[in-house]
């Protein structure tokens, strides 16, 4: 009897896509209409403060406390909203015929893009606040080139967009890429202790100065660990399967 | 004595609220076997769990008079099908955590158990099998010293051997003072094991019978439930007969 | 490792968990009581070593700015290094500015890990029902908190030290009469 092949076309994988799909998007949905709506809240009432320039106004207002939130809101979202995936529809899953590497690729995609979703608005949240600000703000305060100023000056827009900066471009496809993986790995797993610590560390330190630095270095090096480390741990266990079928 | 009056708990969702308990009175003297019998829903899981005070409920929960509370907490043990231990300790560690909480922690019926039951000291739970973790689950509510012992469907996984094996040595070992009270779907096995069967159905206690008084009336306890639910056997052979004519 | 220092390491290892078996031995530190039952706390206690380092390790940069602070106090003339007049260092205080921040990553962690401890008693089993028919108060709080507050309290003690060390530094490396 001829033994049946993992699935290779894309009907599985659009079927994961969407049980993921269903099981968090509302979720991370969720996070960002209450995350718009805070930011521009808390960003308006500091505009007509006297003295306050683009810069004193966005740090003022901690928007990048909201954003890192969140963040966190959105990773802790996935991690869990997975776990449970795997836990109570495993079945389901190992029955669309997909092998245990593929599921998991797939999932790191979905979750980072939930992620690139979550800078997408921010960024373009960014970018409309400092429109608002230059037409609310006084005359003096603003200038022409504020926006293009405003991702070099103001530390969290520059560490979102990093314009020219390699270094920060580097650190945060990384960031995405290894929370995308920790929350696919992480729903194999009951402990969340890797996860809170990478969350911990990086609402900590995304926010750094202009130019590269030490921290940003300890960055870089942390998520590439955890890509590595993930990335081996699938392809044991793909090995592991195969062997196991043969 | 323990006495419920007027049990009420309504679960809130994005429906609206369900109803799981609605005005339940039961009185439970000591020494009693009592099954807990209904259907899926019909409140069991949430009478036992309000009676423990997990969750917070209309009504009263007495135990000799007095609420259930820290000083009394210990008179009651229980014993789930979702475990309560701890699944990284061995049961050695877990005699120790009951000696050390519980002081009336029975020693020698806690040995004699895991000997009969010929279950491992000192491996740690999660590597023990289902039926085993709901075998070493019931030893401990039964080792706790507790005068109130309550089990929501202990037995889900087990074979039937190892059941019969544990009603039996339940019956031997069970003192006069100790009361069980026993959720379970189970009702031809455990109809020869309790002395009284209580009856929910949507949140409502609608039987309370003692075997005594079925057997006076020549009725097993199976169709004492099928009566009060209403069960009508010809309901599948009518299904069947529907879903045939319409070529399925 | 050479085999005869194994030997008596594991040989005492072993000496140790027969006392503890048999009740001789009361434990003076079991961290294992300072977390919920059965918790895999070792995890948790190297993140936390592994914060506290990062935090360190980065603290270091004290003494680039502590270089950069003394030699600010000198000029050279003639070719020869000499103090300049009325040259004042900058404070302690200012060399350590920000470094509070290094260790909020550990904070926030332990504060974190007082929730994670609580949901420990939902996963895998529900022993949350074991722990609310506990007769003594408070099992599960302490058995959620004591763990992180005594990292805290080590993290505390250690850093106080750490930076008592940094002032003994500061003060020697700074001319007495440099001092602000």
């Amino acid at each position: 009897m001829k033994e049946e092949k993992k699935g290779k076309g894309m009907g599985p994988a659009l079927a994961l896509w969407a049980l993921l799909a269903r099981s968090s998007i509302y979720k991370i949905l969720a996070v960002l209409v209450l995350m718009v709506p805070a930011e521009v809240i808390l960003f308006c009432r500091n505009i007509k403060t006297e003295y306050h320039t683009l810069t004193t106004t966005v740090e003022s207002s901690h928007i990048s406390v909201v954003f890192l939130t969140a963040l966190g809101l959105v990773y802790f979202a996935l991690v869990w909203t997975e776990g449970q995936l795997d836990s109570r529809s495993g079945g389901t899953m190992l029955r669309l015929r997909l092998s245990g590497s593929r599921i998991f690729w797939i999932k790191t995609a979905y979750n980072t893009a939930c992620l690139v979703l979550l800078f997408a608005v921010q960024i373009w949240l960014c970018i409309w606040l400092v429109g608002v600000y230059g037409r609310e703000a006084e005359e003096v305060y603003a200038s022409p080139q504020r926006l293009f100023l405003a991702f070099y000056r103001i530390d969290f827009l520059h560490c979102l967009l990093p314009m020219a900066e390699a270094g920060k471009w580097v650190r945060n496809v990384l960031l995405l890429l290894s929370f995308g993986m920790e929350a696919a790995r992480r729903a194999e797993k009951t402990e969340y202790i890797q996860p809170i610590l990478l969350y911990v560390l990086t609402a900590n330190w995304f926010v750094s100065l202009l130019g590269g630095n030490v921290i940003d270095w300890i960055c870089i090096i942390l998520y590439t660990v955890l890509i590595v480390v993930n990335v081996r741990q699938v392809r044991e266990k793909e090995r592991e399967e195969v062997q196991s079928n043969a | 004595m323990l006495e419920i009056k007027g049990l009420r708990k309504i679960y809130y969702g994005k429906l609206g609220g369900v109803e799981a308990l609605n005005g339940a009175d039961l009185t439970v003297g000591p020494g009693e076997i009592i099954g807990l019998f209904g259907e899926n829903g019909a409140g069991k899981t949430t009478l036992l769990k309000s009676i423990l005070g997990f969750q917070s409920y209309e009504g009263k929960v007495l135990l000799d008079g007095e609420k259930i509370n820290r000083g009394n907490i210990g008179r009651l043990s229980f014993a789930t099908c979702e475990h309560s231990f701890f699944p990284n300790l061995t049961p050695l560690s877990h005699r120790e955590f009951y000696r050390m909480h519980f002081g009336t922690f029975r020693d020698k019926r806690f040995e004699a158990l895991m000997d009969f039951f010929e279950l491992p000291m000192r491996k740690v739970l999660k590597s023990y099998s289902t039926g085993q973790k709901n075998q070493f689950e019931v030893i401990l509510a039964l080792c706790q010293g507790a005068d109130y012992i309550l089990m929501d469907e202990p037995f889900a996984g087990n074979d039937i051997f190892n059941r019969e094996d544990f009603y039996k040595v339940l019956l031997g070992i069970l003192e006069p003072q100790e009361t069980i009270i026993l959720s379970t779907h189970l009702i031809e096995e455990v109809e020869r094991f309790v002395g009284r069967a209580v009856l929910l159905r949507k949140g409502r206690i609608v039987g309370d019978v003692t075997t005594l008084e079925l057997e006076e009336q020549g009725r097993s306890l199976k169709e004492y439930i099928m009566e009060i639910y209403g069960y009508r056997p010809d309901r599948v052979n009518k299904a069947l007969g529907d879903l045939t004519d319409g070529g399925y | 490792m050479r085999d005869a220092d194994r030997r008596k390491l594991y040989s005492r290892g072993r000496f140790i968990k027969k006392a503890r078996a048999a009740g001789k031995l009361t434990d003076l530190w079991n961290p294992e009581k300072l977390f919920p039952p059965g918790y895999e706390y070792e995890w948790e206690r190297n993140s936390v070593v592994l914060l506290f380092g990062i935090g360190v390790g980065l603290s270091l940069q004290f003494f680039g700015r502590l270089y950069q602070a003394a030699e600010v106090l000198y000029e050279y003339t003639d070719r020869r290094r000499v103090l300049r007049e009325d040259a004042i260092a900058a404070s302690f205080g200012h060399l350590v500015t920000g470094h509070w921040g290094l260790y909020v990553p550990l904070v926030l962690f332990l504060t974190a890990m007082m929730i994670y401890h609580y949901s420990y008693y939902y996963r895998v089993t529900r022993s949350i029902y074991l722990m609310r028919r506990l007769p003594r108060r408070g099992v599960v709080f302490k058995s959620c908190v004591l763990g992180p507050l005594t990292g805290l309290g080590m993290a505390a003690v250690v850093l106080a030290l750490l930076y008592l060390l940094y002032y003994g530094i500061y003060v020697l490396v700074i001319p007495g009469e440099c001092l602000p």
